[in-house]
């Protein structure tokens, strides 16, 4: 493997601004997905669905008041998943599945499309993964043609609770996430075509996570310690074409602390959670979202809140999860905004 | 070194000489002031043997002098002014130990439990007369000789009755009923540790207790002298060979946890932070290996470990040690608890279990038992309740007892959907009963226990037949003894205790008029204002009679785990807040409730951390979490609540 690493100009704390919070014309705790333009709100009250456009809102689905919803998108902004969970808060049950709906982008129509939980959504929208929690399979759907469902078996038995990533980047392949019976985590590629399973890259430690997003051809893997492995951080570039066995691997950053991770990719950034301090003793750390500057290998440091853990791309807005608040990392923070909104 | 050593000894035994002397009597302090006894030692730099020399020979001289002036004290003026003498005080000081010294200073009455029990010693051993001083009815000073019993009886019983007392409940025949009594309390704080040795220090138990410790550490010492004793020295081993029954007897009335915790607390009586570094600065695996700890903590990882179902005490002490030897060896042993993983290191495991307080003595298994809020629930309950749930066929159904005690004295289990139906032919109507996956000792929610009692009203199963469970691994149709009777086939790779699959055969003819209901939907917390008093919160406080109080900070928290010793905290967050590492958000309000427990707290610098057991975890592998994990997650839960509920909640 190639190792490259690359330098990093780490921009001092000192020049944090605070960051903008998000703010909305719904309550923020109804809301499930908010357009970046402003334009489409979707939201949730008492177990019903709705959709908020132009100062009108229609009803999107109806549940029982214990219903709850979750929607995800993509930067392709064609199609959205809503994820419908019952019981949200009586049945915590880790083996129940959800219904997966397909919706048009700013849409209204509800298609069911799955039973399991939602992975992720590619292709332009027209592929969706998922899994499920009894089997612990990938499942792998096409949501314009009626091809048969494409599924992959995990073959991960030692963490009851793990929950993979995936993600295509062709029709023909699925790279995910799995834990071999030593905890070892790995990326791997499926290829439906030739049936063949190919090691994208094997963490060098056990007690090691490793989280990918891709983008513009290039994987971009983190790998991080789970808590005590105290094995530190790192992120890989790793070319998608042209790369036979994932041979060419660029290391982009790395750490002696133990980042949490989450890394959240943009068109031109990539986002995760940066340890800056930990005491090993107390398990605490400092985190802070570190953003890296794709083209320039620029990494900064975005908050100052102290015990960040989170980051979200919604619709192409970062936003960094705190407490019961929303702090915007990147895009537009006034949401609330009450012009009326052309039709384009 | 020795001269070190001599300054030491001198200013140790000097303190706590005044301590006793101050409880003892203004007057003595007078005397011993007015006597100034220092002037008669030879000084600070004399070496230790001529020290003691010469302490011992005016001892001796002062003694021998006494041998024919005994007194019964019954010509004593006022008791209350008699005094001990000085050189008598010198000669103790020497040779009593001085770590119970302070167990001396609270009053005289505390003084006097010392001499019952056999603290206070001269150089022949406990103490068997004292030298006193006082005035006789003639006004006339004296100095005598006076033996322990009389001076009990006359001084020390009649100034303090309830020593007296003591010592008759930790007489030898006594002392096993005494200490069924008392409650050697295991801290699950430094400050409730530091709090626990301060009480001992001033209680008047104490010098009792210790004397049971000491007389089970002179067994050996015994041994040995009977055994170097000649048997012509008739008199000696007889007195030898009494002592050692006695202190046989008092061995008998302590479990080896009771002697290790008394031999912590009387070899640190003076030194707190020596009896609290103890209990948790010391592997808990190691005091596993000891059964100072119950095995039940760490037998899933030996079992995996070892490769062995069951466990010898050897096997216990082999796997204790490797666990205390390799810290990462804890992370993936997960075949038996189906817990989330990695876990812990095995130090962190063992810090964590060190500070913790929840009763955890059964194993369950996250994974197994297919919902998390039951987990919490059992794992609460079993911690109030005194029977722990260890009777299960198998983990899960250990959980599921558990819970349903609880729901059916508190709600007739109308949250439990798991039941099997039958119909009723005669008067018409489906009847449904609350069931078990699996079997519990005498629970008569047990599935081979409801499966016979429909087959006998439906079947006419005989009374002495019952329907049996077997693994559909280990059933084999071709095998004679599964040709007849009543079969409860489990898919146990597909069986959790909220959701099984089974087959019912009679003499191998599928059974089909039983049918199974499942479902196990209810709230942890109310969800909503009226499903208040239906939350598994409220049954749990109302079946152990608990009190409860919501903690919204760390002040909260500290001040319940101080002053509420069986007290532990509960709680639901949203799970990437609460883990992190393991579990990401991926969109606006995404959040997946997680039950979880707090049963210890770390403080470091005005940063603290908490032992966290979430449902998702292992029982015996606790986590270290920063307190602002658990805050973010209940604040970020409480955001889906309609009734906007903070989610932390102590019960004590």
């Amino acid at each position: 493997m190639l190792f490259i690493r690359l330098f990093i100009l780490l921009v001092p704390l000192s020049s944090l601004a605070k960051l903008p919070e998000m703010q909305t014309k719904q309550a923020l705790n109804n809301i499930r997905f908010l357009s970046n333009d402003g334009k489409y709100t979707y939201f949730q009250q008492n177990g019903k669905l709705f959709l908020s456009t132009n100062y009108s809102s229609s009803t999107l689905k109806e549940g029982e008041d214990s219903t709850s919803y979750l929607i995800f998108g993509t930067p392709t902004r064609k199609t959205l998943i809503v994820e419908k969970e019952e019981d949200f808060q009586r049945n915590l049950s880790p083996i129940k599945t959800t219904s997966l709906y397909s919706i048009k982008y700013g849409g209204d129509k509800l298609e069911k499309v799955a039973e399991g939980l939602f992975l992720s959504l590619n292709l332009e929208d027209t592929w969706l993964t998922y899994l499920d929690p009894r089997t612990k399979m990938i499942k792998a759907r096409s949501l314009n043609s009626k091809q048969p469902e494409i599924s992959v078996q995990l073959k991960n038995k030692i963490n009851p609770f793990f929950r993979p990533q995936a993600i295509m980047p062709t029709k023909d392949t699925l790279f995910y996430t799995d834990i071999n019976s030593k905890g070892s985590m790995a990326l791997l590629m499926y290829s439906f075509f030739d049936k063949k399973f190919t090691t994208v890259y094997k963490s060098r430690f056990t007690g090691m996570n490793l989280k990918f997003c891709i983008q513009d051809d290039n994987i971009y893997l983190g790998e991080f310690s789970f808590a005590e492995a105290d094995h530190g951080s790192s992120i890989f570039k790793i070319p998608l074409y042209s790369n036979k066995d994932f041979n060419t691997i660029t290391q982009i950053y790395s750490s002696q602390l133990n980042d949490i991770g989450n890394i959240v990719c943009s068109k031109e950034n990539l986002y995760f959670v940066k340890t800056l301090d930990e005491n090993k003793s107390l398990n605490t750390k400092k985190t802070e979202v570190a953003k890296i500057e794709l083209k320039e290998n620029k990494l900064s440091i975005l908050t100052d809140l102290r015990y960040v853990t989170n980051i979200i791309n919604m619709d192409g807005t970062i936003l960094v999860p705190f407490r019961e608040k929303y702090f915007v990392a990147e895009g537009k923070s006034r949401l609330n905004d009450d012009k009326l909104i052309k039709d384009n | 070194m020795l001269l070190r050593f001599l300054e030491n000894l001198l200013s140790k035994k000097l303190i706590a000489g005044a301590i006793i002397v101050l409880a003892f009597s203004q007057s003595i302090i007078a005397q011993i002031q007015s006597k100034a006894p220092i002037k008669k030692l030879p000084g600070l730099y004399t070496n230790m043997e001529s020290l003691l020399e010469i302490e011992e020979k005016l001892y001796s001289e002062k003694k021998e002098s006494l041998k024919s002036n005994y007194s019964n004290l019954l010509d004593v003026k006022d008791i209350n002014q008699l005094t001990l003498d000085s050189d008598f005080i010198n000669h103790i000081l020497f040779y009593s130990s001085s770590k119970y010294a302070s167990l001396g200073s609270k009053d005289k009455c505390s003084f006097y439990d010392l001499i019952l029990a056999n603290h206070i010693k001269d150089s022949e051993g406990p103490i068997t007369h004292l030298i006193v001083n006082y005035k006789d009815r003639k006004d006339s000073q004296k100095t005598a000789l006076v033996s322990r019993a009389i001076f009990l009886d006359k001084v020390a019983f009649i100034q303090c009755p309830e020593s007296k007392k003591f010592s008759l409940y930790f007489a030898p025949q006594n002392a096993k009923k005494t200490l069924s009594t008392i409650f050697l309390k295991t801290p699950s704080t430094n400050d409730e540790c530091l709090s626990i040795h301060k009480e001992f220090s001033t209680d008047y138990k104490t010098p009792h207790l210790c004397m049971i410790y000491e007389e089970v550490e002179s067994i050996r010492p015994l041994e040995v002298k009977i055994s170097s004793t000649p048997r012509s020295d008739y008199r000696r081993l007889t007195q030898l060979k009494r002592e050692l029954r006695q202190a046989k007897v008092y061995k008998k009335s302590l479990n080896a946890n009771s002697y290790d915790y008394l031999k912590n607390l009387c070899e640190n009586i003076e030194k707190p932070k020596l009896f609290c570094d103890d209990f948790f600065n010391t592997s808990y695996f190691k005091k596993v290996s000891e059964k100072l700890k119950p095995s039940t903590t760490i037998s899933p990882f030996c079992k995996e470990l070892l490769k062995k179902e069951k466990l010898s005490d050897r096997d216990i002490k082999n796997c204790a040690r490797i666990l205390s030897n390799d810290n990462k060896k804890c992370q993936y042993l997960n075949k038996y608890s189906r817990g989330l993983t990695p876990k812990p290191t095995c130090n962190n495991i063992s810090k964590a279990l060190n500070f913790s307080r929840l009763e955890a003595n059964f194993n369950d298994c996250p994974e197994k038992v297919g919902n998390l809020s039951i987990i919490n629930t059992s794992r609460i309950a079993a911690h109030f309740d005194k029977e722990k749930p260890t009777k299960g066929s198998d983990c899960q159904t250990n959980s599921a007892y558990q819970f349903l005690k609880v729901n059916m004295e508190t709600n007739d289990a109308k949250f439990w959907g798991n039941k099997l139906c039958y119909r009723d032919k005669i008067n018409l109507v489906d009847v449904c009963e609350p069931v078990l996956f699996g079997d519990y000792e005498k629970s008569e929610q047990s599935l081979s226990f409801i499966i016979s009692k429909i087959m006998r009203r439906t079947r006419g199963l005989a009374a002495n037949q019952s329907c049996k469970i077997v693994e559909e691994d280990s059933y084999k149709p071709t095998l004679l003894e599964y040709k007849s009777g009543c079969w409860i086939i489990l898919k146990s790779d597909k069986c959790y205790a909220t959701d099984c699959s089974f087959q019912i055969l009679k003499d191998e003819v599928p059974v089909t008029h039983i049918s199974s209901k499942k479902g196990v939907i209810f709230p942890y917390f109310a969800d909503k204002y009226t499903s208040q008093n239906l939350a598994q919160e409220k049954f749990l406080r109302d079946f152990y009679k608990k009190k409860t109080k919501k903690i919204f900070n760390i002040t909260f928290l500290q001040k319940l785990f101080k002053d509420k010793p069986n007290a532990i905290i509960h709680g639901v967050g949203c799970r990437a807040d609460l883990l992190p590492s393991f579990f990401q958000k991926r969109t606006l309000n995404e959040c997946t409730p997680l039950p979880f427990i707090i049963d210890g707290y770390f403080e470091e610098k005005g940063s603290l951390s908490v032992v966290l057991r979430t449902a998702y975890d292992d029982l015996s592998a606790p986590r270290i979490v920063p307190w602002s994990y658990i805050f973010s997650s209940v604040k970020s839960y409480q955001a889906f609540s309609s009734i906007n509920l903070w989610g932390l909640y102590a019960l004590y």
